[in-house]
């Protein structure tokens, strides 16, 4: 194996993330933004369940699904907010999403996995104010739910501003979640 | 008298040493009338230092004696402090040749009187040659506008060859380049390698602005007469070139003033340096407005924030880490290679013992990293003290006083940030000392007391926390009238002022507003712009604390932790909820029965040897559950002079934490500064001690 | 010490096997029409939209030179079976299109080797070495190389 040149083409053939792929690959999203690329229809949605309801967020705004990981309460905050959690280091906090949209009266005191049901999750959503995970109850899982169908949110009143918009595919209704505004 | 065996060994290599030295002397000798070369007489320089060290570890005195003699001659020559005389370059030739008559003396030929006596006439030579040179009254870096904040980061020597280039009228530039921190070595010297051509690399600045964690930048400061676009053709994408002064350059037509003629002002410019203090209308430190930012006569000796002077050994430290751990790395693959393989067959014990192993191996390795990493953030706080000493005795000077002004404590290292904000309430209490504590001398003569004052500056390390006392043995603060100063200005009333224990008096002078430009002159005392002082020190996570006797002087003690990056932490359980209190903030830990509280207008309070302190239950100001207890643990938190008792439920010990924000959206959550995670991995709250003496001074906060 | 063992994705190409790193492997999907993009090199087919990322597409068969006939003649097994390939280049994903995935095979590191002489300088541009047993040689393809415009 003392053939360093052989040794140059296997260290080009594996995988390095911080490999050099060359100036055209590097500028290929400039390259890419200057064509006009068709819109990928239908939208995928990660759907999940809060209470009876059936909610879902565009794909592109989940960060992670989580197992519900130890929740560190955190005084003086919206009682919608949970607390901390621990995401390999990073601290995020956690949204009651059910308390936020008003789906049960009382604040649950959550503090960890054994508070809920084993189906329980945390959705880690992206943001731009700050990355910020919502507590579901049942992660169902993908949807294509195609845009033109889409309609908008019919008006339930002055504080129901979380709701984008309806979806229906296959019988089912998903309520499209506004992520900004539901965490707000 | 040493073995003979060490003695040829010394002989050996002491000429080796001496053969370098005769022949680069021989080169600088033949440069005579021109301006000798940087390297050159560095090289030079750095041969006459290890004949000394050489000499002096194998007890040659003689040769040790004349060889530090050279070296300081030589010291001064290439800090530009003396010219390259005739005298001078004879001198250094004739010690070339003393040393080697010296050297085959000292290997058994005998002593000769002739070379005693011109080992003397040498060193008296050489004692005043090297004290010859004049002081520069003007500073040419001062004349081109470079920062000071960069320029202060320079050693001594780098300053000076700064100053050649621009007395040459030659720019400076900033050279930055961002490289990978796996070949950065490789890299930079490349880097180096395409300059040099063009210029002068005076200094290599790691910077540790940007990059992320693998890479690392660099500041090259850059000295070159060609333009800036041929600079950037020649790194082409290695580096960003800047100019770094923000003046023009002006090439002096006329050469070097005479080493012996005194120098003088050459435009009446306004100073834009601290050594320019000599202009005549110094704003006295105290006139600095009591808003906050002092604006005294000094500029900040604040040097450019960003950037660590490291080590290059300290650099190698941390490579190595990161070469054990690739090790470690491969070693895992190559474990999760052997689990994949063997899919649904057990894998075998050995296996788990490996992968065991090699996880305790990781952990050491970051654990290592991480105090590296922390340790390049250390520096000593001598390169504070320098700048201050440097400052004061010029202060001293212009002030007609007699101040002996004691330094001590340099070494001790401090995080670079710490050390940086330190300058500047440093230099405010020191200005303070001199300005009010020290009396002139007759009126100290009139007390009795020695004519020389004394102003103090000394640092210690006590555990993991740094002291610093600035002290003075002047007249001490005026007790009575802090007292009616506080009065007047309505700061406290007369009633309080009357149950005020000395301490607390004292403290008085941190009240912002407790001093006005018309104090200067009355109050013999001090107290002038300390609120700005302590308001610096809290940023810090630092204590200060005052200690005056009328007649016998002023000590101010600085407390401040030795970083801020990781801090210990009392770690306290309030309801079910746990809580870190950094201890940097604690200052003691009482338990007390609650029959022990007192109240004063309703609020709780609690005595502790004599003080009485706010008595604040973090579960009520958290709105946690309240439990009845039989006994309260207090932690006394204390910033800057501020100090409250903190009721939790339990004591559950210490940690080490790194404190990290609690996200986008949960950030300024009130007394919350971030959270840390412990064993458990499980977040765990971090107290924003300030902030919660902050809002419990306020009477809004009606708590307890 | 056991020797390590790297885990292999084979692709088909003109008849011939292939190997990519498995790691490079993002994704397999059906081929999708890519939109295609003005001014760009020859060697890109365009770009398609995945999870609203912009991922340029690069043809592995034009680039070998080894496209099958278009239209009518087209072979409809070839079709049928023909896959894109997302792949990891430092931190960017390129699609590539290949006649078929095959399958995923574990090697020892060892067992990459040079590619023997008969590999001139120039005719397998993109090769890397070969693994493998003599008669049924694969060919490590050089990923990068297909998306640097030619010398």
């Amino acid at each position: 194996m003392a053939n360093p040149r052989f040794e140059a083409q296997l260290a080009r053939f594996f995988y390095r993330p911080d490999e050099d792929v060359g100036a055209w690959l590097e500028l290929a999203p400039e390259i890419a933004e200057a064509g006009e690329v068709a819109e990928e229809l239908p939208e995928e949605f990660l759907a999940f369940e809060l209470g009876a309801e059936v909610y879902a967020v565009p794909i592109g705004a989940v960060r992670e699904i989580l197992k519900v990981p130890a929740i560190t309460g955190v005084p003086r905050v919206a009682e919608h907010v949970l607390g901390v959690m621990n995401v390999r280091g990073e601290m995020l906090p956690v949204y009651d999403l059910k308390q936020r949209l008003r789906l049960v009266d009382a604040p649950q005191r959550v503090t960890g996995p054994t508070d809920l049901p084993r189906e329980s999750r945390v959705v880690l959503l992206k943001d731009p104010e700050g990355d910020a995970g919502i507590l579901v109850d049942r992660v169902q899982g993908v949807v294509r739910l195609p845009l033109s169908k889409l309609e908008p949110a019919p008006n339930l009143g002055a504080d129901r501003r979380a709701v984008a918009g309806l979806g229906r595919a296959g019988g089912n209704l998903y309520i499209l979640l506004d992520v900004e505004a539901a965490l707000a | 008298m040493a073995p003979p065996r060490a003695l040829s060994e010394f002989v050996a290599e002491a000429n080796e040493v001496l053969e370098t030295l005769a022949h680069d002397v021989a080169v600088l000798d033949a440069q005579r009338g021109r301006e000798p070369e940087p390297d050159l007489l560095n090289a030079i320089f750095r041969a006459a230092h290890s004949l000394k060290g050489l000499s002096g570890m194998f007890g040659q005195e003689r040769i040790s004696t004349l060889a530090h003699h050279l070296e300081d001659v030589l010291d001064a020559l290439r800090l530009g402090k003396v010219l390259a005389s005739d005298a001078l370059l004879d001198a250094i030739l004739d010690g070339v040749d003393v040393l080697t008559l010296m050297l085959r003396e000292a290997s058994g030929e005998a002593p000769s009187d002739e070379t005693a006596r011109r080992a003397t006439a040498l060193t008296e030579t050489f004692v005043r040659l090297a004290s010859g040179g004049q002081q520069t009254a003007v500073d040419v870096l001062d004349e081109v506008g470079l920062d000071p904040a960069i320029r202060s980061v320079f050693t001594e020597y780098e300053e000076h060859r700064l100053r050649e280039n621009v007395k040459k009228g030659i720019a400076l530039w900033k050279v930055r380049a961002v490289f990978s921190l796996d070949d950065f070595d490789q890299r930079l010297a490349g880097l180096n390698a395409t300059l040099k051509p063009l210029g002068e690399v005076i200094s290599t600045l790691p910077s540790s602005q940007p990059g992320d964690e693998t890479s690392i930048a660099f500041d090259l400061i850059f000295g070159s007469p060609r333009p800036q676009h041929e600079i950037e053709t020649a790194v082409q994408t290695m580096a960003s070139v800047q100019p770094l002064t923000n003046k023009p350059v002006r090439p002096r037509l006329v050469s070097e003033p005479e080493p012996d003629a005194p120098r003088t002002r050459p435009a009446p410019r306004p100073p834009v340096f601290a050594s320019d203090v000599s202009s005549p209308e110094l704003t006295p430190l105290s006139s600095s407005s009591p808003s906050g930012v002092m604006q005294g006569a000094e500029p900040s000796l604040r040097s450019l924030a960003q950037t660590v002077r490291v080590d290059i050994a300290r650099l190698d430290g941390l490579m190595n880490v990161i070469g054990e751990l690739l090790t470690v790395r491969a070693n895992i693959h190559r474990l999760a290679d052997v689990a994949r393989q063997a899919g649904a067959t057990p894998l075998p014990k050995l296996w788990g013992q490996e992968l065991q192993k090699e996880a305790r191996a990781l952990e050491r390795k970051l654990d290592e990293l991480q105090a590296g990493v922390l340790d390049v953030r250390m520096v000593p706080l001598g390169q504070v003290f320098d700048k201050l000493a440097r400052l004061m005795r010029r202060l001293v000077r212009q002030s007609g006083k007699d101040v002996h002004f004691e330094v001590s404590g340099g070494d001790v290292e401090l995080d670079k940030l710490i050390v940086e904000e330190l300058s500047d309430p440093l230099m405010h209490l020191l200005r303070n000392a001199l300005d009010h504590g020290v009396e002139t001398p007759d009126r100290r003569i009139a007390q009795g007391k020695d004519a020389r004052g004394l102003i103090r500056l000394k640092a210690q390390q006590l555990g993991n926390q740094v002291q610093i006392e600035v002290g003075d043995d002047g007249a001490g603060m005026d007790e009575g009238r802090i007292k009616q100063v506080a009065i007047e200005r309505g700061l406290v009333t007369r009633e309080l002022t009357d149950e005020l224990e000395r301490r607390d008096l004292l403290n008085l002078v941190f009240l912002p507003g407790f001093s006005t430009r018309k104090d200067v002159s009355e109050l013999s005392g001090r107290g002038v712009g300390l609120d700005v002082v302590k308001t610096n020190l809290a940023r810090l996570s630092g204590l200060i604390d005052i200690d005056s006797r009328r007649g016998e002087g002023t000590t101010f003690v600085l407390t401040l932790p030795l970083t801020l990056a990781i801090i210990r932490a009392l770690i306290v359980g309030v309801a079910d909820r746990t809580f870190a209190v950094p201890l940097n903030s604690v200052t003691e830990i009482v338990a007390v029965k609650p029959a022990e509280l007192r109240t004063i207008e309703r609020r709780e309070v609690l005595e502790v040897r004599g003080q009485t302190l706010p008595f604040v239950r973090l579960s009520r100001i958290f709105g946690l559950q309240e439990l009845p207890v039989e006994r309260h643990f207090v932690v006394v938190i204390g910033l800057a002079q501020e100090r409250l008792g903190l009721a939790v439920d339990a004591l559950l010990g210490q940690e080490d934490i790194v404190t990290k924000p609690l996200g986008g959206r949960l950030k300024g959550v009130p007394g919350i500064a971030g959270a840390t995670e412990l064993g458990d991995r499980r977040a765990v709250l971090v107290l924003d001690v300030a902030a919660l003496v902050e809002e419990l001074k306020r009477p809004q906060a009606a708590v307890g | 010490m056991t020797e390590p063992v790297v885990q292999l994705c084979v692709l088909e190409v003109g008849g011939e096997q292939y190997v990519i790193d498995l790691k490079r492997v993002e994704e397999i999907l059906p081929v999708q029409a890519p939109t295609p993009v003005p001014k760009a090199p020859g060697f890109l087919e365009g770009v398609v939209k995945l999870r609203g990322e912009v991922v340029p597409v690069v043809d592995v068969r034009k680039r070998l030179g080894v496209q099958p006939a278009a239209g009518p003649l087209r072979d409809k097994r070839v079709a049928r079976r023909e896959r894109m390939v997302v792949c990891k280049l430092g931190r960017r994903r390129v699609g590539f299109l290949v006649d078929a995935v095959s399958k995923v095979i574990r090697v020892e590191r060892s067992a990459l080797q040079p590619a023997p002489l008969t590999a001139r300088p120039g005719r397998l541009p993109h090769v890397l070495g070969v693994v493998g047993e003599p008669g049924q040689l694969k060919l490590m393809l050089d990923l990068l190389s297909l998306v640097a415009e030619d010398a």
